[in-house]
């Protein structure tokens, strides 16, 4: 009760203790680094760690190991910093970019992530000149408006992560008595009858993880019946809308899937996981898959391309997929030239043909080299034809393509749909409504 | 309890010499209080306080970090205007109204613990493990444990009620339960810990007394047990409707992610979303202001209610 | 009859405390096994017990990947650090709100209270800028300053909740006694508020413990970073190894575990001292 008397000295005396720990805390801290003749990269894209060698020390690594190479070329210290590979990572890019602090070189998610964030990215138009550009592919993804050389340049991508696709459990299919060749494309109603004849086996046949049943098949036969990257974007910006009778048609047969999927992206999200348990005989990946399937699987293992929605879209037999990431130097760094001759770095020839042939236990991404013959790099067959699909010509994903706020709403919408809880129409309104807002809300 | 009601009550007014040294104490009280809040406050006024009059400002600016433009009300306009913020809302008050549940079962836990029940320093270590793990590890059990094949349902069909076992995840009503048992599974070592401090610094003599009257367990327990702990419960009650309103993000974000739809997204993860993946800093600041005053009304009458009520207890 | 009621009651309510014991191991449980497995045994069945009990490829992964000891000593000095400053400040106000009687005392209790209601993601911007500026970014007093800052309301309020029902004759006796500030403070305040203090370490310590925004966001070399940070950088977009996060996760949970389990003692005697009073 408010009678408590105490000197005044001694309550100072406590006071100074008090800021003594504030001190001590400070002490504690240590000296931030300077930032002299350093060369900071963020990086998201290259693994440091891997699950099929846990032998290997982060020194083992080619993006560790190509760094040394570029620092000790040109006597400047590079620091590579790993980031989480999920959003986490944009959260930090972002917060960084207001205030002006944070890497020289970043590596990020192309397309439309990365021209989200072109407020804390320098154009690249300036570093980059024709001899450079004549050695990769894959520009469009870092060039906004998505055409190579009609937008500005923000990132350049260090890699191709290959094309979606189809991978059997070859044994359920011999049981079921389907017949599922590797060069074939199923059309639509070979498809249900091959997931129907595994059904009938007693065994469901998807395994679609957590947001892969619309990232890679929905976008996919989107994409098909709307003409590819041109009706993805049409989609994206209100040109086109998605509430129509064919995309209405394809969200119809995308749901016929549904009694032959394991229900909703299940138990830790891995559907590798559930085909190696026997759980499933049928996943959508992408060529990262093919590590895990191989330990499952063995030799077992048939990969075919995504079916097509039906005979009369505009864009067939292809597949999605594409360079995913890019690289981007940012707008406030004191090293942007260096930053520049860093990525030449990390993308020439040399350096990439080192992360495939001395790197087999780093998950597999395609050099996006002009002039090489991918496939020749590989031995195993589903690699081998993951490499030719890379140089033939795919879809671009859509998630890359569309507004982020856009594909969030599509993942949040599908689980509706997919639950049975929404009509086609509904779903599809919904997303124009969306996708007007952010139109709207974007220009004013 | 409060401070100058027992003041008037103990010292009888009038006697000059009495309020001399009174008003002397109490000049000397307002220093030392003033000097004993002022490090904690300044500590929170620059990282808190200061940061939110930033915010008070871009909530009327279209910012994306780099270019501020003054657009007045825009941003409320729209977050009115489309009536999402209602549905954000809606999941803050499931976990809101939850609360009194989570309540009464950690202080009857706790009481119990208090009394040695078998076993009592077993459970109390016990309690407190959900608490110390990451929200990684939460949210990826629940997400395992309430999976059409999870531990759930296998348990539900080995009792006979196999007919109950659904995909928890994938309807609004089973996606709030989830998230609702995740939050007391978290929540009760907390509550138990804290009402454990409270029982152990209540005198025994006044439990034991209870007991030599004869009084019922239940009757013992909110006669005398529980207005003894308000200024406990009233902590556990504002903490956890902060919580509740404002620190659900990492949770929804690991177990559900807002799903099915977006029907269990809260206002903080909204805030989260708009920031930092449309990068709309503007918008997500008015969403945090509205968000901050709602949240200060209730605070604020939590804890005005529960000084009031500590008044009537008498003590 | 009575008697056999009492019991079949009695013997409810341990089934029942069991169960919810159950369920608090059981993660640490399922964690501890899943780590001891390689991704390849996961993928082939996720809910098995490993084959090789003593296949530790992932911890050692874990040793291989990251300076595993600095990350551990950042932990402990960051959230050291940050406790220390965080009682220093919130001991005095806790006491002065509770026990002393000022102008403006109830509205600055009141602000304070409702900072609590402030979204972490709203200030950490507004707060990255104001210490980029500062110079302090990538150093670990911002987060040690955010650690103490953002744990300071709660901390006053539990303690200022507990002071309040601490019977103010023992203050006001000590205060005749002449016992200064100083005095009071150490040997009347802190013993009896000992379990309030033992029960809001627990809580900050393990909050910040497994924070993993503040650091992700305000540390950026490497030698900096937190374990819970560490952990978190082995998720990639397209792939997960699952055992290995989880040797991660585990790694960076049994620190805390076992400084509660070993500290048991000290924290029971901290939660009867005060009822000795």
């Amino acid at each position: 009760m408010g009678t408590n008397a105490y000197s005044r000295r001694r309550f100072l005396q406590s006071m100074t203790l008090a800021g003594g720990a504030l001190a001590l805390g400070a002490c504690g801290g240590g000296s931030g680094s300077g930032k002299g003749g350093t060369l900071t990269y963020w990086n998201q894209f290259f693994p440091t760690s891997s699950s099929t060698d846990k032998s290997l020390k982060r020194d083992d690594f080619w993006v560790i190991q190509s760094a040394k190479r570029f620092a000790d070329a040109n006597g400047i210290n590079v620091v590579v910093t790993d980031l989480p590979g999920d959003d986490s990572a944009f959260t930090k890019f972002r917060t960084a970019g207001v205030a002006r602090n944070g890497p020289d070189v970043a590596s990020l998610w192309s397309g439309a992530y990365t021209f989200g964030l072109k407020s804390y990215i320098t154009p690249l138009d300036k570093y980059v000149d024709g001899a450079y550009r004549s050695t990769l592919t894959g520009w469009e993804v870092g060039t906004e408006g998505l055409v190579a050389g009609k937008g500005t340049l923000y990132g350049i991508p260090p890699a191709n992560d290959g094309i979606a696709a189809v991978y059997f459990d070859s044994r359920v299919l011999d049981r079921a008595g389907a017949k599922v060749s590797e060069d074939t494309v199923l059309e639509w109603d070979q498809w249900l009858e091959v997931l129907r004849r595994i059904k009938a086996t007693g065994v469901t046949p998807l395994a679609l993880g957590n947001g892969d049943y619309t990232l890679f098949s929905l976008f996919y036969w989107i994409a098909q019946v709307t003409g590819g990257e041109t009706g993805l974007r049409d989609l994206g910006d209100g040109t086109r809308k998605f509430n129509d009778p064919a995309l209405q048609a394809v969200v119809r047969q995308w749901l016929q899937l549904v009694p032959y999927a394991l229900p909703n992206p299940s138990t830790m999200d891995d559907p590798v996981a559930q085909v190696g348990a026997g759980k499933a005989a049928v996943v959508v990946q992408g060529p990262w898959a093919i590590a895990g399937l191989r330990d499952v699987l063995g030799q077992n293992v048939l990969m075919t391309r995504l079916p097509n929605i039906n005979a009369t879209a505009p864009i067939r037999d292809s597949g999605i997929g594409g360079p995913g990431g890019d690289f981007v130097v940012t707008s406030y760094s004191k090293h942007k030239d260096e930053a520049a001759a860093f990525i030449k770095h990390l993308t020439s020839k040399t350096e990439q043909l080192d992360r495939i042939k001395n790197h087999p236990h780093e998950d597999v991404k395609f050099p996006n080299l002009t002039g090489v013959d991918l496939a020749s790099l590989f031995t195993d067959p589903l690699l081998v034809r993951q490499a030719e699909w890379v140089n033939q010509k795919f879809v671009f994903y859509a998630d890359n393509i569309w507004p982020t706020d856009l594909v969030n709403e599509i993942y949040a919408q599908a689980q509706l749909i997919w639950a049975g809880k929404k009509t086609p129409e509904a779903f599809l309104s919904a997303l124009d409504d969306k996708r007007d807002s952010i139109v709207k809300n974007g220009s004013k | 309890m409060t401070e100058t009601v027992t003041a008037g009550q103990r010292v009888a007014p009038g006697t000059t010499p009495v309020r001399r040294a009174r008003s002397r104490r109490r000049r000397r009280d307002t220093l030392i209080g003033l000097l004993s809040v002022l490090p904690a406050l300044v500590l929170v006024a620059a990282l808190m306080w200061y940061p939110l009059v930033t915010t008070v400002y871009h909530g009327f600016t279209d910012w994306d970090g780099v270019v501020t433009k003054w657009v007045g009300l825009d941003n409320y306009r729209q977050l009115f205007g489309d009536g999402d913020i209602w549905q954000y809302l809606r999941t803050n008050l499931v976990f809101f109204l939850s609360i009194p549940v989570i309540l009464v079962i950690s202080l009857v836990v706790a009481v119990l613990l208090h009394e040695q029940t078998p076993g009592a320093r077993f459970f109390r270590s016990v309690y407190y493990l959900p608490c110390m793990l990451s929200v990684a590890v939460v949210g990826l059990l629940m997400r395992s444990m309430f999976a059409p094949d999870g531990m759930a349902n296998r348990s539900l069909s080995a009792v006979g009620l196999g007919g109950l076992a659904t995909d928890w995840l994938a309807y609004t009503v089973t996606s709030f339960l989830v998230l609702i048992l995740a939050f007391y599974w978290q929540t009760l070592g907390q509550g138990a810990l804290i009402f454990l401090a409270g029982l152990s610094a209540m005198p025994s003599s006044v439990v034991e007394a209870a007991q030599v009257d004869g009084a019922g367990w239940w009757r013992r327990l909110f006669r005398i047990v529980l207005p003894m702990q308000t200024p406990a419960i009233s902590y556990f009650l504002v903490t956890n409707t902060a919580y509740v309103f404002v620190g659900l993000f990492s949770l929804i974000f690991t177990v559900t992610r807002g799903g099915p739809g977006s029907t269990t997204v809260p206002l903080d993860y909204e805030i989260y979303l708009s920031a930092f993946q449309s990068g709309d800093l503007g918008y997500a600041s008015a969403v945090s202001v509205v968000l901050l005053v709602l949240v200060s009304i209730i605070a604020w009458l939590q804890v005005r209610n529960f000084d009031l009520y500590s008044r009537q207890g008498g003590r | 009859m009575r008697s056999a009621t009492a019991r079949m009651g009695r013997l409810a309510i341990t089934l029942a405390l069991t169960i919810v014991a159950i369920s608090a191991v059981y993660p640490l449980l399922f964690m501890l096994i899943t780590s001891l497995k390689s991704h390849g045994d996961y993928i082939r069945s996720p809910i098995s017990l490993p084959a090789h009990w003593t296949n530790l490829d992932n911890y050692t992964a874990m040793f291989n990947r990251f300076d595993v000891g600095r990350l551990y000593a950042n932990s402990v000095i960051y959230v050291a650090a940050a406790w220390l400053i965080c009682l220093a400040v919130s001991l005095p106000a806790a006491f002065a709100f509770a026990k002393l009687e000022f102008p403006g005392r109830r509205l600055l209790f009141v602000a304070l209270i409702c900072s609590l209601a402030i979204p972490t993601v709203t200030f950490i911007i507004p707060d990255y800028v104001l210490l980029a500026d500062l110079g302090i970014i990538d150093s670990p007093i911002s987060v040690i300053l955010l650690w103490s800052a953002t744990g300071t309301p709660g901390t006053v309020f539990l303690l200022a909740a507990f002071m309040r029902s601490l019977p103010s004759e023992v203050i006001d006796a000590a205060a005749v006694d002449g016992a200064g500030y100083f005095q009071t403070m150490r040997r009347v305040i802190l013993p009896m508020s000992l379990p309030a203090i033992v029960t809001v370490t627990i809580f900050d310590v393990t909050g910040w413990w497994n924070d993993l925004l503040t650091p992700l966001v305000f540390l950026q070399s490497e030698s900096q970073a937190t374990i819970t940070l560490g952990v978190a950088t082995i998720v990639t977009r397209y792939q997960s190894d699952l055992p290995l996060l989880i040797a991660g996760l585990v790694m960076a949970a049994l620190p805390p575990i076992a400084v509660y389990v070993v500290a048991q003692r000290y924290i029971r005697r901290g939660l009867v001292l005060g009822a000795v009073q």
